[in-house]
């Protein structure tokens, strides 16, 4: 059978996964679904028009679980799509009488953005170990060491964002808990 | 031998926790077997999402309050650990003070 693939790109900051899956749905319902995903864009396959939920969860660390893992969420009907640092690509078509949420109480929930920040966390330091020692040092000409400086300044800068992004997040679902 | 008040930490479980724990006590379950079994007996009034049960699952065993029993075909079945049913026996007393309280008023709403 032949496909005919699509390319789209959207662009979207690491916190709005929600509006991530509300976009992949309304692709679906044009008849786009989607294939595999990457940094800059997503394949998707052209189809008929369907009623999907697209779900994305967050586990970085799933290393020798990740078959139970994908087998887990497919014995609940959850059809796996593919993984992007960490987020991992679910789908399922909305009928009557199943679960349409991978996350069905906020405490649960929390702990995927506790995850995400976690991760992020750990991205600065690997960041500030390279960054921090160079900077100290300079080894470097002064143009490239305040080039490198900004870049760590700005770095730092987007993922204190991130954070406090998710914390938000963490601090809605918190109040109802 | 844990103190009770070692116990006490882990409590109270959400509601979704609780139902877990009380589906493991009655048998090993793997996570699809125990999700269809939580909306039935739970009256349809509790429904396990994948990730949530996911994560439910890992942060209790974590806890040693469950354990992995076999795994089959990639899918893992678990049970209560015995310090898992000591910590189930002290959540159950506190719903049964907060059932008994909820009784004597109910002819009031």
């Amino acid at each position: 059978m032949n496909e005919t693939i699509v390319r789209k790109s959207k662009f979207f900051w690491p916190w709005q996964d929600h509006l991530q899956e509300k976009w992949l749905e309304q692709m679906s319902r044009q008849g786009l679904h989607l294939k595999s995903i990457n940094w800059s864009e997503g394949e998707f396959v052209q189809g008929q028009s369907q009623n999907y939920v697209y779900r994305l969860d967050f586990q970085d660390a799933l290393k020798q679980n990740k078959a139970e893992y994908r087998r887990f969420f497919s014995d609940a009907g959850w059809e796996y799509l593919g993984e992007l640092e960490g987020w991992q690509y679910f789908r399922k078509l909305v009928q009557a009488g199943q679960e349409t949420e991978i996350y069905t109480d906020p405490g649960t929930k929390i702990q995927k953005y506790r995850r995400f920040l976690a991760n992020q966390g750990m991205v600065w330091l690997g960041f500030a170990a390279f960054f921090v020692p160079l900077l100290i040092i300079m080894p470097f000409p002064e143009g490239l060491t305040w080039l490198m400086a900004s870049f760590f300044i700005f770095g730092s800068l987007y993922l204190a964002v991130i954070a406090v992004k998710v914390i938000e997040r963490i601090g809605q679902l918190r109040s109802s808990l | 031998m844990a103190q009770p008040d070692d116990l006490n930490k882990y409590l109270p479980f959400s509601e979704t926790t609780c139902y877990t724990m009380i589906c493991l006590a009655e048998e090993p379950l793997h996570g699809y077997a125990l999700m269809q079994k939580v909306s039935e007996i739970s009256q349809g009034t509790v429904s396990l999402g994948a990730g949530t049960l996911y994560t439910i699952f890992s942060t209790l065993e974590k806890e040693a309050l469950i354990e992995m029993v076999s795994e089959a075909d990639r899918r893992k079945t678990y049970a209560l650990t015995l310090k898992g049913k000591q910590v189930l026996r002290l959540q159950i007393q506190r719903l049964e003070i907060m059932v008994f309280n909820s009784q004597k008023i109910t002819d009031r709403l």
